[in-house]
């Protein structure tokens, strides 16, 4: 898919707060999320994690208030969120939302066909045929470890907190995005599911070499599976220290208070 | 078999004289229910708005119908007939069962059906015969000023069973009229009836009917209520589970857009020892439009063992769409299970976020989220074709 186009994911100066709410949460974020490079957010509870997430894939709720975020030469803040992921962003969330009715399979080749339009606008490139979606389907279900029975369940209803993890890897191996946000993946995951999805996105960052991928966990954990080239802590609003992968196990190590901690009497 | 008709058209209802209907037994009783009609008020219904409605300027126009049927349903004896052949052929059986479920009096558009039914449907299926192919029929209102009054019997004898489709829609979807249409099935002991009802008229029609079963011993109901089209619809029914172990399922789907107003008023009675109901009604609402869901579970003295649920849901696709649900519960047995949900709201904000974060648009997603709100219904018909003629049905309000 022509989204597998390399592009850096720029995030510069960002401030974000909640509609309807007077508390800034991001406070100023500059980031480069590197084409084919794995960038790993770590933080405490209330730090931005997740608002950084839902701003970057466009969630109405959050509300921008400064700052910019350039990806594949245009400023993706002016997208609604639809347009972000046919541009090549995907979110992989931290809850997925369960729509009753909606099969797997039915959504899914409905969003690859979103896509293709959006590639094919000049080309007049026509619908995925039905033989080769069920054959990618079939074959990255068969990684991830899914019986084929999945693909026509209802999207994530009655689907254990696992599966729900795997269905957002199955929809990225799919959708094969230029950057990949992962939110807090790790969350509710048992060890085996934890391997079974870091192994997941491990290989669709090989089938798609070039695409960048910015890993957002509370944990160290998730990062033994997915090595990360860049680790960046993030407290209070503000990224406050970027490292390599070794930041990661000194995060780990020293805890997130005693980081809250350094930065408040820095601030002070 | 296929029955069509050419359309012969009557004076207004005003100006219609009693001579008009036909001699013999049948035009007698046609005389009796024309001046029952007359003398009938207008029913006053709360939440049916009926002030740009009036009957007596219609004109009755019979040949409306169609009638599918297969060269099997003749080799295993079921009788398949539009009414007014079977007023002939069929005067006993018509006589031991027509005004039985509905009485005449029930309210003046169904004493003008009484009067005026010759388009319709008749289907009779003898003891122990199952038939595979539905019976299909189509009523559609010719032209504007016009007036159709369908009658469908479906009689089923012990142990058999059949499936009935039929759908009204206009010729012309911009005309006035009306479609009166009234049904009466009688599922005898162990058998099954399966009836399919989808309106699809157009946007100027009014559609005002009753439409009752009744249910024998350990005989079953299944039925599907589809409608989507009309400016205004009040459809009046109720399902007896008379015979001990006698069962219903009752699926409904409306989707209102516009400004018109759709109601349905399903009523399920149960009588009989262990009886089982079930009711899910579905409404999509759009624009200004209203549509309402008066539901009624009634359990009388007796009916021990009785286990019935009745749900509805309606979803809102725009601020000034309305909603009512008025599901309600009378139960005079004492060892009974009985339960009631009903449930409205608008389009989930995080599943759409959801959606879109896939990169469908806001409008694909929305369809999407539509359709998966129908889909518990959609996906109960066991027939394909209906289900695809219901999906188009849904899709084309969109």
């Amino acid at each position: 898919m022509a989204n597998g186009n390399a592009s850096n994911l720029e995030i510069r100066d960002l401030r974000v707060q909640i509609e309807g709410e007077e508390r800034e949460i991001l406070k100023g974020i500059n980031l480069t999320v590197e084409a084919g490079k794995i960038h790993a957010i770590m933080g405490p509870n209330g730090s931005g994690k997740s608002t950084l997430a839902y701003t970057l894939a466009g969630h109405p709720r959050y509300e921008v208030l400064d700052g910019e975020v350039l990806f594949k030469g245009q400023n993706i803040l002016e997208l609604e969120a639809d347009e972000r992921a046919r541009t090549g962003l995907f979110l992989a969330f931290q809850y997925p939302v369960s729509v009753p009715g909606v099969s797997v399979a039915n959504f899914l080749r409905a969003a690859i066909n979103a896509h293709r339009a959006e590639e094919g606008k000049d080309s007049r490139q026509t619908a995925i045929p039905v033989a080769e979606f069920r054959k990618r389907l079939t074959e990255q279900m068969k990684q991830l470890d899914m019986a084929p029975e999945f693909a026509r369940r209802y999207l994530n209803e009655g689907f254990s907190g696992g599966e729900k993890k795997r269905l957002e890897v199955l929809q990225m191996a799919m959708l094969q995005p230029s950057v990949a946000i992962l939110d807090e993946t790790d969350s509710g995951l048992d060890v085996d599911a934890l391997r079974i999805v870091g192994e997941g996105v491990n290989r669709v960052k090989e089938q798609n070499p070039t695409m960048g991928v910015l890993v957002i966990t509370h944990y160290q954990r998730l990062l033994n599976y997915i090595k990360p080239d860049y680790v960046h802590a993030l407290v209070n609003g503000r990224i406050v220290r970027s490292g390599g992968p070794e930041l990661a196990l000194e995060l780990d190590e020293i805890g997130y208070k005693r980081l809250v901690e350094e930065v408040a009497a820095n601030a002070g | 078999m296929q029955a069509n008709l050419a359309f012969q058209t009557l004076p207004t209802l005003n100006e219609l004289t009693p001579e008009v209907l036909e001699q013999g037994r049948m035009g007698e009783q046609r005389r009796a229910a024309l001046a029952t009609a007359r003398q009938l008020e207008l029913p006053v219904w709360r939440r049916t708005d009926l002030k740009d409605f009036s009957i007596q300027n219609l004109r009755p126009v019979f040949g409306s119908v169609t009638v599918e049927t297969t060269a099997d349903a003749a080799a295993q004896g079921v009788y398949v007939a539009d009414f007014q052949t079977a007023a002939n052929e069929k005067a006993d059986l018509l006589a031991q069962y027509l005004g039985t479920a509905v009485a005449n009096d029930h309210n003046t558009f169904v004493a003008y059906n009484a009067a005026l039914a010759q388009d319709g449907l008749v289907v009779y299926v003898p003891r122990n015969v199952e038939l595979a192919e539905p019976i299909r029929v189509t009523y559609t209102l010719p032209a504007g000023g016009q007036a159709i009054f369908p009658r469908t019997l479906i009689v089923t004898e012990a142990n058999s069973r059949v499936t009935v489709v039929e759908e009204f829609r206009s010729a012309d979807l911009q005309s006035y009229g009306a479609v009166v249409p009234v049904a009466e099935l009688f599922a005898n002991d162990g058998s099954e009836i399966r009836f399919i009802s989808l309106q699809t008229l157009g946007q100027n029609a009014y559609q005002l009917g009753a439409q009752r079963a009744i249910v024998g011993r350990d005989a079953r109901v299944w039925w599907l209520a589809g409608a989507v089209g009309a400016n205004v619809q009040h459809i009046d029914m109720e399902v007896a589970l008379q015979g001990n172990g006698a069962g219903l399922e009752w699926y409904g789907f409306t989707f209102g857009t516009g400004s018109q107003q759709l109601l349905w008023a399903p009523t399920v009675k149960h009588i009989g020892l262990s009886t089982e109901g079930q009711i899910d009604f579905r409404s999509a609402v759009a624009d200004t439009a209203y549509v309402v869901f008066d539901g009624m579970i009634d359990i009388e003295k007796g009916a021990q063992g009785t286990n019935s649920d009745l749900r509805d849901a309606a979803l809102h696709l725009s601020d000034k769409a309305r909603s009512d649900s008025i599901p309600g519960l009378e139960i005079d047995a004492n060892e009974v299970k009985a339960g009631h949900g009903s449930t409205s709201g608008q389009i989930d904000e995080e599943q759409l976020f959801y959606l879109m974060a896939r990169g469908l648009s806001r409008e694909v997603a929305t369809q999407m989220i539509v359709l998966g709100f129908f889909s518990a219904i959609v996906e109960r018909i066991p027939l394909d074709d209906v289900q695809e003629r219901v999906l188009e049905m849904i899709q084309a309000k969109m």
